[in-house]
Protein backbone atom coordinates (compact mmCIF):
# COMPACT_ATOMS: atom_id res chain seq x y z
CA UNK A 1 0.00 0.00 0.00
CA UNK A 2 1.40 3.27 -0.72
CA UNK A 3 2.07 6.65 1.51
CA UNK A 4 -0.85 8.35 -0.32
CA UNK A 5 -3.27 5.45 -0.15
CA UNK A 6 -2.50 5.09 3.59
CA UNK A 7 -3.54 8.73 4.41
CA UNK A 8 -6.05 9.12 2.21
CA UNK A 9 -8.37 7.34 4.85
CA UNK A 10 -9.47 8.36 8.34
CA UNK A 11 -6.92 10.38 8.68
CA UNK A 12 -7.63 12.73 5.53
CA UNK A 13 -10.93 12.77 6.41
CA UNK A 14 -11.08 14.16 9.39
CA UNK A 15 -7.78 16.51 8.68
CA UNK A 16 -10.47 17.81 5.89
CA UNK A 17 -13.20 18.19 8.41
CA UNK A 18 -10.85 19.88 10.83
CA UNK A 19 -9.71 22.40 8.12
CA UNK A 20 -12.91 23.16 6.75
CA UNK A 21 -14.88 23.23 9.88
CA UNK A 22 -12.00 25.89 10.96
CA UNK A 23 -12.22 27.89 7.97
CA UNK A 24 -15.94 28.05 8.54
CA UNK A 25 -15.85 29.27 11.70
CA UNK A 26 -13.35 31.83 11.07
CA UNK A 27 -16.08 33.02 8.20
CA UNK A 28 -18.52 33.22 10.15
CA UNK A 29 -16.88 34.65 13.04
CA UNK A 30 -15.76 38.20 11.07
CA UNK A 31 -19.72 38.03 9.28
CA UNK A 32 -20.75 41.71 8.98
CA UNK A 33 -17.55 43.34 10.95
CA UNK A 34 -13.76 41.28 9.47
CA UNK A 35 -11.83 42.22 12.48
CA UNK A 36 -9.92 39.37 13.21
CA UNK A 37 -7.08 41.12 11.17
CA UNK A 38 -5.04 42.42 13.81
CA UNK A 39 -1.56 42.41 13.92
CA UNK A 40 -1.33 39.26 11.82
CA UNK A 41 -2.71 40.66 8.98
CA UNK A 42 -0.76 43.64 9.51
CA UNK A 43 2.50 41.00 9.77
CA UNK A 44 1.24 38.77 6.76
CA UNK A 45 0.84 42.52 4.44
CA UNK A 46 4.48 43.22 5.57
CA UNK A 47 5.58 39.55 4.73
CA UNK A 48 4.02 39.99 1.33
CA UNK A 49 4.69 44.25 0.82
CA UNK A 50 8.61 43.71 -0.06
CA UNK A 51 7.84 40.43 -2.22
CA UNK A 52 5.20 41.65 -4.29
CA UNK A 53 7.26 44.26 -5.07
CA UNK A 54 9.80 42.43 -6.37
CA UNK A 55 8.09 40.31 -8.19
CA UNK A 56 6.22 43.49 -9.78
CA UNK A 57 9.66 44.55 -11.11
CA UNK A 58 9.37 42.77 -14.13
CA UNK A 59 5.89 43.08 -15.01
CA UNK A 60 6.32 47.17 -14.09
CA UNK A 61 9.09 46.78 -17.03
CA UNK A 62 7.17 45.45 -19.70
CA UNK A 63 4.39 48.18 -18.89
CA UNK A 64 6.43 50.79 -18.73
CA UNK A 65 8.32 49.80 -22.06
CA UNK A 66 4.99 49.25 -23.57
CA UNK A 67 3.66 52.52 -22.11
CA UNK A 68 7.19 54.55 -23.63
CA UNK A 69 6.32 53.36 -27.35
CA UNK A 70 3.04 54.87 -26.71
CA UNK A 71 4.17 57.96 -25.47
CA UNK A 72 6.59 58.41 -28.22
CA UNK A 73 4.56 58.10 -30.75
CA UNK A 74 2.49 60.64 -29.73
CA UNK A 75 4.85 63.48 -28.22
CA UNK A 76 4.43 65.70 -31.15
CA UNK A 77 0.57 65.95 -30.38
CA UNK A 78 1.52 66.28 -26.98
CA UNK A 79 3.64 69.18 -26.44
CA UNK A 80 1.62 71.06 -28.86
CA UNK A 81 -1.81 70.36 -26.36
CA UNK A 82 0.82 70.87 -23.33
CA UNK A 83 1.86 73.96 -24.62
CA UNK A 84 -1.76 75.16 -24.84
CA UNK A 85 -2.70 73.90 -22.35
CA UNK A 86 0.20 75.91 -19.97
CA UNK A 87 -0.57 79.35 -21.60
CA UNK A 88 -4.22 78.83 -20.44
CA UNK A 89 -3.42 77.76 -16.90
CA UNK A 90 -0.88 81.35 -16.86
CA UNK A 91 -3.94 82.88 -16.97
CA UNK A 92 -5.78 80.69 -13.94
CA UNK A 93 -2.79 81.64 -11.69
CA UNK A 94 -3.25 85.28 -11.96
CA UNK A 95 -6.76 84.74 -11.27
CA UNK A 96 -6.16 82.29 -8.34
CA UNK A 97 -3.31 85.12 -6.81
CA UNK A 98 -5.86 87.49 -7.30
CA UNK A 99 -8.92 85.33 -5.30
CA UNK A 100 -6.37 84.43 -2.93
CA UNK A 101 -5.53 87.78 -2.00
CA UNK A 102 -9.28 88.76 -2.00
CA UNK A 103 -9.75 85.74 -0.21
CA UNK A 104 -7.36 86.82 3.22
CA UNK A 105 -8.90 90.18 2.81
CA UNK A 106 -12.33 88.91 3.48
CA UNK A 107 -10.83 85.97 6.46
CA UNK A 108 -9.48 89.88 8.03
CA UNK A 109 -12.59 91.79 7.60
CA UNK A 110 -14.37 88.77 8.87
CA UNK A 111 -12.33 87.22 11.93
CA UNK A 112 -12.41 84.37 10.07
CA UNK A 113 -10.11 80.97 9.47
CA UNK A 114 -11.11 79.61 6.33
CA UNK A 115 -7.66 77.25 6.14
CA UNK A 116 -8.61 74.24 3.47
CA UNK A 117 -7.79 71.70 5.29
CA UNK A 118 -5.90 69.70 2.68
CA UNK A 119 -2.79 68.60 3.52
CA UNK A 120 0.22 70.13 1.30
CA UNK A 121 2.33 67.21 2.57
CA UNK A 122 2.28 63.84 0.31
CA UNK A 123 3.59 60.65 1.19
CA UNK A 124 4.41 58.86 -2.04
CA UNK A 125 3.54 55.20 -2.63
CA UNK A 126 3.39 52.68 -4.52
CA UNK A 127 0.75 50.14 -5.11
CA UNK A 128 2.53 46.72 -5.01
CA UNK A 129 -0.94 44.73 -5.10
CA UNK A 130 -4.80 45.90 -6.26
CA UNK A 131 -7.15 43.16 -5.23
CA UNK A 132 -9.92 43.87 -7.62
CA UNK A 133 -11.61 40.53 -6.48
CA UNK A 134 -15.34 39.39 -6.77
CA UNK A 135 -15.57 40.73 -3.23
CA UNK A 136 -12.83 42.70 -2.20
CA UNK A 137 -11.16 45.76 -3.90
CA UNK A 138 -8.32 47.07 -2.09
CA UNK A 139 -4.73 48.15 -2.39
CA UNK A 140 -1.93 47.01 -0.65
CA UNK A 141 0.56 49.76 -0.08
CA UNK A 142 4.55 50.15 0.37
CA UNK A 143 4.28 52.45 2.98
CA UNK A 144 3.22 52.42 6.69
CA UNK A 145 3.94 53.89 9.90
CA UNK A 146 7.89 54.24 9.38
CA UNK A 147 6.31 56.75 6.74
CA UNK A 148 4.25 58.24 8.59
CA UNK A 149 1.05 56.62 7.04
CA UNK A 150 -1.55 56.36 9.41
CA UNK A 151 -5.28 54.84 9.59
CA UNK A 152 -7.83 56.88 7.90
CA UNK A 153 -5.69 58.31 5.71
CA UNK A 154 -7.07 59.66 1.88
CA UNK A 155 -4.93 57.82 -1.25
CA UNK A 156 -4.80 59.95 -4.13
CA UNK A 157 -3.52 59.01 -7.55
CA UNK A 158 -2.80 62.07 -10.21
CA UNK A 159 -6.67 61.97 -11.23
CA UNK A 160 -8.36 62.07 -7.54
CA UNK A 161 -9.57 59.79 -4.54
CA UNK A 162 -8.44 56.58 -4.71
CA UNK A 163 -9.52 55.57 -1.23
CA UNK A 164 -8.85 55.67 2.82
CA UNK A 165 -6.24 53.62 4.55
CA UNK A 166 -7.94 51.46 6.57
CA UNK A 167 -4.57 49.15 8.51
CA UNK A 168 -1.29 50.28 8.80
CA UNK A 169 1.78 48.13 9.31
CA UNK A 170 5.25 49.01 9.83
CA UNK A 171 6.41 48.93 6.08
CA UNK A 172 3.10 48.65 4.28
CA UNK A 173 -0.70 49.49 5.08
CA UNK A 174 -4.02 48.86 3.28
CA UNK A 175 -5.81 50.69 1.52
CA UNK A 176 -10.14 50.25 0.86
CA UNK A 177 -10.89 51.35 -2.56
CA UNK A 178 -14.00 53.46 -3.19
CA UNK A 179 -16.09 50.69 -4.75
CA UNK A 180 -15.70 48.00 -2.10
CA UNK A 181 -18.51 47.26 -0.44
CA UNK A 182 -16.97 48.57 2.86
CA UNK A 183 -16.71 51.93 1.87
CA UNK A 184 -19.01 54.83 2.83
CA UNK A 185 -17.73 58.34 2.26
CA UNK A 186 -19.44 61.30 2.38
CA UNK A 187 -19.68 63.56 -0.66
CA UNK A 188 -20.70 66.91 -1.89
CA UNK A 189 -21.89 68.43 -5.10
CA UNK A 190 -19.63 71.22 -6.39
CA UNK A 191 -22.22 72.93 -8.42
CA UNK A 192 -25.46 72.43 -5.61
CA UNK A 193 -23.27 72.07 -2.42
CA UNK A 194 -25.99 69.16 -1.87
CA UNK A 195 -24.84 66.00 0.43
CA UNK A 196 -25.02 62.55 -0.01
CA UNK A 197 -22.54 59.50 1.37
CA UNK A 198 -20.68 57.55 -1.65
CA UNK A 199 -21.71 53.95 -1.01
CA UNK A 200 -19.07 51.62 -2.34
CA UNK A 201 -20.94 48.33 -3.93
CA UNK A 202 -18.17 46.16 -5.24
CA UNK A 203 -18.38 47.74 -8.17
CA UNK A 204 -16.26 50.07 -10.35
CA UNK A 205 -18.67 53.11 -9.98
CA UNK A 206 -19.68 53.80 -6.76
CA UNK A 207 -23.70 54.26 -5.81
CA UNK A 208 -24.61 57.61 -4.15
CA UNK A 209 -26.58 57.07 -1.64
CA UNK A 210 -28.76 59.39 1.18
CA UNK A 211 -28.95 62.16 -1.42
CA UNK A 212 -30.92 65.41 0.43
CA UNK A 213 -32.27 66.31 -2.90
CA UNK A 214 -32.40 64.22 -5.93
CA UNK A 215 -33.07 67.12 -7.77
CA UNK A 216 -29.55 68.20 -6.75
CA UNK A 217 -27.94 65.93 -8.86
CA UNK A 218 -27.51 65.64 -12.39
CA UNK A 219 -25.00 63.95 -14.33
CA UNK A 220 -22.03 65.89 -15.25
CA UNK A 221 -21.64 67.08 -11.60
CA UNK A 222 -18.54 67.48 -9.76
CA UNK A 223 -18.21 65.61 -6.56
CA UNK A 224 -15.69 66.12 -4.11
CA UNK A 225 -15.44 64.99 -0.48
CA UNK A 226 -17.24 67.15 2.38
CA UNK A 227 -15.47 66.28 5.12
CA UNK A 228 -18.20 65.72 7.48
CA UNK A 229 -16.97 62.73 8.91
CA UNK A 230 -13.76 64.35 10.45
CA UNK A 231 -12.17 61.53 8.47
CA UNK A 232 -11.02 62.98 5.12
CA UNK A 233 -10.57 66.26 4.31
CA UNK A 234 -12.85 68.28 2.50
CA UNK A 235 -12.43 69.49 -1.14
CA UNK A 236 -10.58 66.01 -2.26
CA UNK A 237 -11.89 65.17 -6.03
CA UNK A 238 -13.92 61.96 -6.36
CA UNK A 239 -15.70 62.00 -9.89
CA UNK A 240 -18.41 62.90 -11.88
CA UNK A 241 -22.19 61.63 -11.34
CA UNK A 242 -23.26 59.52 -14.00
CA UNK A 243 -26.56 58.13 -14.01
CA UNK A 244 -27.46 54.11 -14.91
CA UNK A 245 -29.50 52.62 -17.16
CA UNK A 246 -31.63 51.97 -14.18
CA UNK A 247 -31.57 55.21 -13.28
CA UNK A 248 -29.01 54.91 -10.20
CA UNK A 249 -26.98 57.96 -9.84
CA UNK A 250 -23.61 56.55 -9.93
CA UNK A 251 -20.01 57.61 -9.82
CA UNK A 252 -17.29 57.50 -12.33
CA UNK A 253 -14.20 57.83 -10.72
CA UNK A 254 -11.23 60.16 -11.81
CA UNK A 255 -9.24 57.90 -10.14
CA UNK A 256 -10.24 54.86 -12.64
CA UNK A 257 -9.32 56.67 -15.50
CA UNK A 258 -5.73 55.24 -15.49
CA UNK A 259 -4.52 52.12 -13.51
CA UNK A 260 -3.24 52.65 -9.88
CA UNK A 261 0.21 52.43 -9.36
CA UNK A 262 2.27 55.53 -7.71
CA UNK A 263 -0.02 56.90 -4.88
CA UNK A 264 0.03 59.84 -2.31
CA UNK A 265 -1.18 59.10 0.79
CA UNK A 266 -2.56 62.73 2.66
CA UNK A 267 -1.34 62.69 6.10
CA UNK A 268 -4.80 64.52 7.59
CA UNK A 269 -4.86 64.13 11.15
CA UNK A 270 -9.03 62.88 11.74
CA UNK A 271 -11.37 65.47 13.79
CA UNK A 272 -11.69 63.99 16.78
CA UNK A 273 -14.81 63.86 18.86
CA UNK A 274 -15.47 66.53 21.90
CA UNK A 275 -15.20 63.73 24.62
CA UNK A 276 -11.85 62.67 23.17
CA UNK A 277 -10.30 65.81 23.31
CA UNK A 278 -11.54 66.73 26.85
CA UNK A 279 -10.12 63.53 28.17
CA UNK A 280 -6.60 64.00 26.12
CA UNK A 281 -6.68 67.15 27.93
CA UNK A 282 -7.50 65.79 31.33
CA UNK A 283 -4.43 63.77 31.08
CA UNK A 284 -2.30 66.43 30.04
CA UNK A 285 -3.42 68.18 33.34
CA UNK A 286 -6.13 70.64 32.05
CA UNK A 287 -9.02 71.16 34.08
CA UNK A 288 -12.33 70.00 32.34
CA UNK A 289 -15.00 72.56 31.98
CA UNK A 290 -18.22 71.56 34.00
CA UNK A 291 -21.63 73.34 34.27
CA UNK A 292 -21.28 73.94 37.71
CA UNK A 293 -18.05 75.82 37.24
CA UNK A 294 -18.22 79.73 38.16
CA UNK B 1 14.52 -15.73 -4.82
CA UNK B 2 13.19 -12.31 -3.79
CA UNK B 3 12.78 -9.30 -6.44
CA UNK B 4 13.50 -6.50 -4.68
CA UNK B 5 11.55 -3.31 -6.68
CA UNK B 6 13.39 0.65 -5.15
CA UNK B 7 10.95 2.46 -3.67
CA UNK B 8 10.15 5.74 -5.18
CA UNK B 9 8.76 8.72 -2.99
CA UNK B 10 6.29 10.19 -5.50
CA UNK B 11 4.58 11.42 -2.87
CA UNK B 12 7.22 14.41 -2.23
CA UNK B 13 8.70 14.23 -5.61
CA UNK B 14 5.19 15.73 -6.76
CA UNK B 15 4.43 17.59 -3.86
CA UNK B 16 7.37 20.12 -3.89
CA UNK B 17 7.21 21.74 -7.29
CA UNK B 18 3.56 21.64 -7.20
CA UNK B 19 3.46 23.49 -3.53
CA UNK B 20 6.47 25.93 -4.99
CA UNK B 21 4.28 26.74 -7.81
CA UNK B 22 0.66 27.02 -5.64
CA UNK B 23 2.84 29.64 -3.56
CA UNK B 24 4.29 31.71 -6.45
CA UNK B 25 0.91 31.72 -7.57
CA UNK B 26 -0.48 33.24 -4.56
CA UNK B 27 1.93 36.04 -4.88
CA UNK B 28 1.50 36.15 -8.43
CA UNK B 29 -2.68 36.51 -7.78
CA UNK B 30 -2.01 39.38 -5.33
CA UNK B 31 -0.18 41.49 -7.88
CA UNK B 32 -2.05 43.39 -10.41
CA UNK B 33 -1.02 43.95 -14.11
CA UNK B 34 -1.74 46.72 -16.42
CA UNK B 35 -2.23 45.78 -20.46
CA UNK B 36 -3.52 48.18 -22.71
CA UNK B 37 -4.72 50.60 -19.98
CA UNK B 38 -6.42 48.04 -18.44
CA UNK B 39 -5.60 46.29 -15.09
CA UNK B 40 -5.96 43.17 -14.78
CA UNK B 41 -6.08 40.14 -11.64
CA UNK B 42 -4.61 36.56 -11.59
CA UNK B 43 -6.67 36.35 -8.17
CA UNK B 44 -7.77 32.66 -10.02
CA UNK B 45 -4.49 31.59 -10.64
CA UNK B 46 -4.02 29.23 -7.67
CA UNK B 47 -7.56 27.58 -7.92
CA UNK B 48 -5.97 26.29 -11.65
CA UNK B 49 -2.95 24.93 -9.69
CA UNK B 50 -5.41 23.36 -7.08
CA UNK B 51 -7.39 21.64 -9.91
CA UNK B 52 -4.38 20.44 -11.72
CA UNK B 53 -3.22 18.53 -8.25
CA UNK B 54 -0.58 16.34 -9.10
CA UNK B 55 -1.33 12.46 -8.37
CA UNK B 56 -0.24 10.64 -5.35
CA UNK B 57 0.29 13.13 -2.89
CA UNK B 58 0.11 12.58 0.57
CA UNK B 59 -3.56 13.37 0.58
CA UNK B 60 -3.78 15.26 4.50
CA UNK B 61 -0.33 17.25 3.89
CA UNK B 62 -2.55 18.67 0.96
CA UNK B 63 -5.13 19.26 2.68
CA UNK B 64 -3.08 21.56 5.24
CA UNK B 65 -1.21 23.38 2.33
CA UNK B 66 -5.16 24.07 0.81
CA UNK B 67 -5.88 25.06 4.49
CA UNK B 68 -2.90 28.10 5.04
CA UNK B 69 -2.35 28.86 1.20
CA UNK B 70 -6.15 29.38 1.81
CA UNK B 71 -6.01 31.75 4.70
CA UNK B 72 -2.60 33.67 3.44
CA UNK B 73 -4.40 34.65 0.30
CA UNK B 74 -7.37 36.04 2.54
CA UNK B 75 -4.97 38.03 4.56
CA UNK B 76 -2.84 39.17 1.35
CA UNK B 77 -6.05 40.64 -0.60
CA UNK B 78 -8.24 41.43 2.86
CA UNK B 79 -10.69 38.91 2.11
CA UNK B 80 -12.74 37.60 5.12
CA UNK B 81 -10.57 34.94 6.66
CA UNK B 82 -11.87 31.33 5.72
CA UNK B 83 -13.33 31.84 2.26
CA UNK B 84 -10.44 30.74 0.09
CA UNK B 85 -9.20 27.76 1.82
CA UNK B 86 -13.26 26.80 1.74
CA UNK B 87 -13.31 26.60 -1.75
CA UNK B 88 -9.58 25.25 -2.39
CA UNK B 89 -10.52 22.79 0.03
CA UNK B 90 -14.01 21.74 -1.57
CA UNK B 91 -12.57 21.79 -4.82
CA UNK B 92 -10.01 19.17 -3.70
CA UNK B 93 -12.29 17.06 -1.87
CA UNK B 94 -14.77 17.36 -5.06
CA UNK B 95 -12.66 16.65 -8.34
CA UNK B 96 -9.86 14.65 -5.80
CA UNK B 97 -7.47 15.87 -8.33
CA UNK B 98 -4.43 13.84 -6.84
CA UNK B 99 -6.45 10.01 -7.60
CA UNK B 100 -6.63 10.43 -11.43
CA UNK B 101 -5.52 7.24 -12.72
CA UNK B 102 -3.39 8.82 -16.25
CA UNK B 103 -1.41 11.32 -16.56
CA UNK B 104 -2.98 14.71 -17.44
CA UNK B 105 -3.18 15.45 -21.34
CA UNK B 106 -4.72 18.90 -22.23
CA UNK B 107 -8.07 17.96 -22.67
CA UNK B 108 -8.19 16.75 -19.18
CA UNK B 109 -6.41 19.94 -18.06
CA UNK B 110 -9.35 21.92 -19.43
CA UNK B 111 -12.48 19.46 -17.93
CA UNK B 112 -11.00 19.87 -14.74
CA UNK B 113 -10.16 23.84 -14.55
CA UNK B 114 -13.67 23.94 -15.62
CA UNK B 115 -14.92 22.17 -12.84
CA UNK B 116 -12.72 23.44 -10.48
CA UNK B 117 -14.01 27.08 -11.49
CA UNK B 118 -17.60 25.79 -11.33
CA UNK B 119 -17.65 24.42 -7.96
CA UNK B 120 -15.53 27.74 -6.93
CA UNK B 121 -18.09 29.66 -8.30
CA UNK B 122 -20.81 28.13 -6.06
CA UNK B 123 -18.85 27.81 -2.99
CA UNK B 124 -17.75 31.84 -3.49
CA UNK B 125 -21.48 32.85 -3.79
CA UNK B 126 -22.64 30.24 -0.96
CA UNK B 127 -19.72 31.84 1.45
CA UNK B 128 -20.02 35.33 -0.09
CA UNK B 129 -23.55 35.49 1.05
CA UNK B 130 -22.65 34.23 4.24
CA UNK B 131 -19.75 36.38 4.68
CA UNK B 132 -20.71 39.47 3.01
CA UNK B 133 -24.65 39.14 2.44
CA UNK B 134 -24.11 40.12 -0.89
CA UNK B 135 -23.15 37.89 -4.31
CA UNK B 136 -20.30 38.15 -6.22
CA UNK B 137 -19.35 40.53 -8.89
CA UNK B 138 -19.91 37.91 -11.56
CA UNK B 139 -18.43 40.46 -14.10
CA UNK B 140 -15.36 40.37 -12.37
CA UNK B 141 -15.17 36.95 -11.97
CA UNK B 142 -15.87 36.12 -15.03
CA UNK B 143 -13.21 38.14 -16.67
CA UNK B 144 -11.01 36.41 -14.13
CA UNK B 145 -11.78 33.18 -15.49
CA UNK B 146 -11.92 34.21 -19.03
CA UNK B 147 -8.07 35.54 -18.42
CA UNK B 148 -7.33 32.49 -16.61
CA UNK B 149 -8.55 30.28 -19.68
CA UNK B 150 -5.83 32.53 -21.84
CA UNK B 151 -2.89 30.97 -19.23
CA UNK B 152 -4.08 27.72 -19.22
CA UNK B 153 -1.91 26.42 -22.11
CA UNK B 154 1.56 28.27 -20.49
CA UNK B 155 0.06 26.63 -17.32
CA UNK B 156 -0.12 23.22 -18.45
CA UNK B 157 2.57 23.22 -20.69
CA UNK B 158 4.90 24.61 -18.08
CA UNK B 159 3.54 21.86 -15.62
CA UNK B 160 4.41 19.01 -17.83
CA UNK B 161 7.85 20.57 -18.32
CA UNK B 162 8.34 19.92 -14.88
CA UNK B 163 6.89 16.77 -14.16
CA UNK B 164 9.13 15.35 -17.44
CA UNK B 165 12.42 16.91 -15.83
CA UNK B 166 11.60 15.68 -12.20
CA UNK B 167 10.39 12.27 -13.59
CA UNK B 168 12.84 9.16 -13.32
CA UNK B 169 14.76 8.93 -16.86
CA UNK B 170 13.38 4.92 -16.93
CA UNK B 171 10.02 6.29 -16.40
CA UNK B 172 10.23 8.74 -20.02
CA UNK B 173 10.28 5.45 -21.70
CA UNK B 174 7.18 4.85 -20.54
CA UNK B 175 5.32 8.51 -22.17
Amino acid sequence: MSNFQRYDGVTARIAFLAAFLTSFILLLSQRGSPNLRGPSQRATEDVVSPIAQILSYPIRGMENMATRFKDRSQTYEQNIQLRDEIAKLRDRQIQLNLLELKVKRYERILSARLDVDVSSKKIVARAVSETNGPFVRSLLLNAGQKNDVNMGNPVMSVDGLIGHVISVGQKSSRALKLGDLNSRIPVLNRRTESKAILSGDNSVRPLLAFIQNPMDWEPGDVVITSGDDGMLPMGLPVGKVIKNNAQELRVKLYAEKAPTDWVWVLPFRPILAPTKVITDEVAEGVKPVTDDAP
Amino acid sequence: MTFVTPHINTSSRNFIPASLSLFVCVFLSVLHINIAGESISLLLLPLLIVSLWPREVNTVVTIGTFFVIGIFLDWGTNGVLGQWAIVYLTVFAILRPNRRDHSLSFFNAVSLWCAGLAIATVMLIITGWLAYGVLPNFTTLFRQALLICAFMPVVVFTRNLVRYALMDPQDRDYL
